[in-house]
């Protein structure tokens, strides 16, 4: 299989603090990979450094093999690389149908028209009920985004994520603060989409079960660093890993 | 009036961005509209459309700055640039007339295609011809609103981070909503100028800004129709306070403040509350 993302001796400091210290990370095309780690281990930097949002002090990133370090937050997710928060980042005040259309319009290359209805253009509908279909929020397409319930705008923000038809999602706890029933659905939903329409995902996580259940690979961060990697039934009983979660092993 | 103050709300309560300094693009077209049937023509439609042309690139000159910055930053550089504006407005006495103004803009004739001509001069024509353009400029901003641009404007007031992340540029969408406020706001002070016939120096300064954010807290800035009840709420208010006192400033200011706490979306945002709770009856 091919590399998808490469990162390089990728670093980042904030004051004296190492968030992200010489990380070189490599997932493979349409895999499901797992960063885990204690709180404070680096993840959501990781992310924020991956996907533009924070400027890296050294290393380098690789998409594709071509490099994409320091680009501008929209131009990286022309490449293809698209991602989810941690905390809820949607459009509140809009509906669920113009909270995908934005993306939607962006992609499709409508962003200046400013004659035509939006929502009277047919390729703009389609893709938007395409992308509402395939995460279940259709029914939902006209309410405002403030009035889903903290599962449904956590799908919505997938849904905002997709519209970009990513070839590579970052998705930050994706399941963070849901029922255990919408947790469920919600991993089913990530394993469907991304098998049904190849896309790789690189995803943090707090709950385990969840990490075990659908990822290929996991890389375990701990103090800014990679201390482990490998395949789910590798990590569970690392040391290493053990110890980085529970404290000194005496 | 309404129109500065529906250009300035697809800034402030579309795209989230409180520009302080309206006025300047305001003065701009009224500027360029008067000296130019001074001047140099005495066609209004070319007047008009130098006017609305300088105020939109000087919107889209300063607004190339201004975007740089976010929140208060932002407001206070639009009113920075604003007092700009004003001060060569006051100052450049060869070419404003300094702090008389422009004195003396004619009022044109205007003709369609040479067919039919339209003498100006009577107020009750130009007030149809400044309602034609406030309905085309009305329509027009209508369009926009509703468009893929005016989504991405509203997703900008919204979240921008999200609008980055959805493979956008925000500050260029930003600097476009700009340059389109600078725009009509230049054509309202283009249709000003020969009204008025004089064009001072006070209607670019930072208390002619404050009218179309007035106007617009007025009317309710999250509804399109508004800023325009707002602009005639405002003139209304102001005319009849005037008729019974001069100080109509404080007066003006409580009523606004009352209006402030307990109306926060507006008289317009109030009727659609209200509108709301009887249709769900």
């Amino acid at each position: 299989m091919a590399i998808i993302l490469e990162t390089k001796q990728l670093t980042k400091s904030f004051g004296e603090l190492r968030a992200v210290d010489q990380i070189n990370l490599s997932v493979e095309e349409g895999e499901i990979r797992a960063i885990i780690g204690p709180n404070g281990a680096g993840k959501t930097t990781l992310f924020n450094l991956i996907s533009g949002r924070l400027p890296i002090d050294s290393g380098q990133i690789l998409f594709r093999g071509k490099d994409i370090t320091n680009l501008p937050v929209h131009k990286i997710l022309r490449y293809g690389i698209s991602r989810s928060f941690q905390i809820t980042n949607i459009f509140p005040k809009l509906t669920v149908f113009e909270n995908v259309m934005i993306p939607v319009v962006s992609r499709i290359g409508k962003s200046l028209n400013f004659i035509t209805p939006a929502k009277k253009i047919p390729k703009v509908n389609e893709e938007v009920y395409k992308v509402l279909e395939s995460i279940g929020l259709t029914e939902k397409a006209y309410l405002p985004a403030t009035a889903l319930s903290h599962g449904d705008q956590k799908r919505l923000e997938m849904a905002i994520a997709l519209a970009n038809q990513p070839t590579l999602m970052l998705l930050d706890e994706p399941t963070a603060g849901m029922s255990p029933e919408d947790t469920a659905q919600t991993v089913e939903l990530i394993k469907k989409v991304c098998q049904e329409l190849a896309i790789t995902i690189v995803f943090t996580e707090h709950d385990m079960e969840i990490v075990f259940s659908i990822s290929d690979r996991i890389s375990v961060l701990h103090q800014g660093r990679i201390i482990a990697e490998g395949k789910p039934q590798d990590i569970r009983y690392n040391e290493r890993v053990i110890e980085a979660y529970l404290g000194e092993v005496p | 009036m309404a129109l500065l103050a529906t250009s300035f709300n697809l800034l402030f309560g579309y795209t989230g961005l409180l520009s302080f300094g309206q006025a300047a693009y305001f003065g701009i077209g009224a500027y360029v509209c008067g000296l130019m049937l001074m001047k140099i023509s005495s066609s209004f439609w070319l007047a008009i459309l130098v006017g609305v042309i300088f105020a939109t690139l000087s919107a889209f000159a300063i607004g190339f700055f201004c975007v740089r910055l976010t929140g208060i930053y932002f407001s206070m550089l639009t009113l920075a640039f604003g007092q700009m504006v004003y001060a060569i407005a006051f100052k450049w006495y060869d070419v404003t007339g300094g702090d008389n103004g422009l004195v003396g803009v004619p009022k044109p004739t205007i003709s369609f295609f040479g067919l039919i001509s339209l003498d100006l001069a009577s107020p009750l024509y130009y007030y149809y011809f400044v309602l034609v353009f406030f309905i085309l400029s009305t329509f027009l901003l209508w369009k926009i609103v509703h468009s893929p641009l005016g989504y991405i404007l509203q997703g900008i007031r919204e979240n921008l981070e999200r609008v980055n992340f959805s493979g956008l540029e925000v500050k260029k969408f930003q600097l476009i909503a700009f340059s389109i406020a600078g725009c009509f706001a230049g054509l309202a002070g283009a249709l000003y100028a020969p009204f008025a016939s004089t064009v001072s120096p006070d209607v670019v300064g930072w208390t002619k800004s404050a009218e179309p954010v007035l106007m617009t807290l007025l009317g309710g800035s999250e509804v399109f129709l508004g800023p325009i009840l707002g602009s005639w709420l405002f003139l209304l208010l102001k005319d009849y306070i005037i008729s019974h006192t001069d100080f109509w400033e404080i007066y003006f200011g409580i009523t606004l403040v009352f209006l402030v706490i307990f109306l926060p979306g507006g008289v317009m945002g109030f009727l659609g509350n209200l509108w709301s709770r009887v249709a769900r009856r």
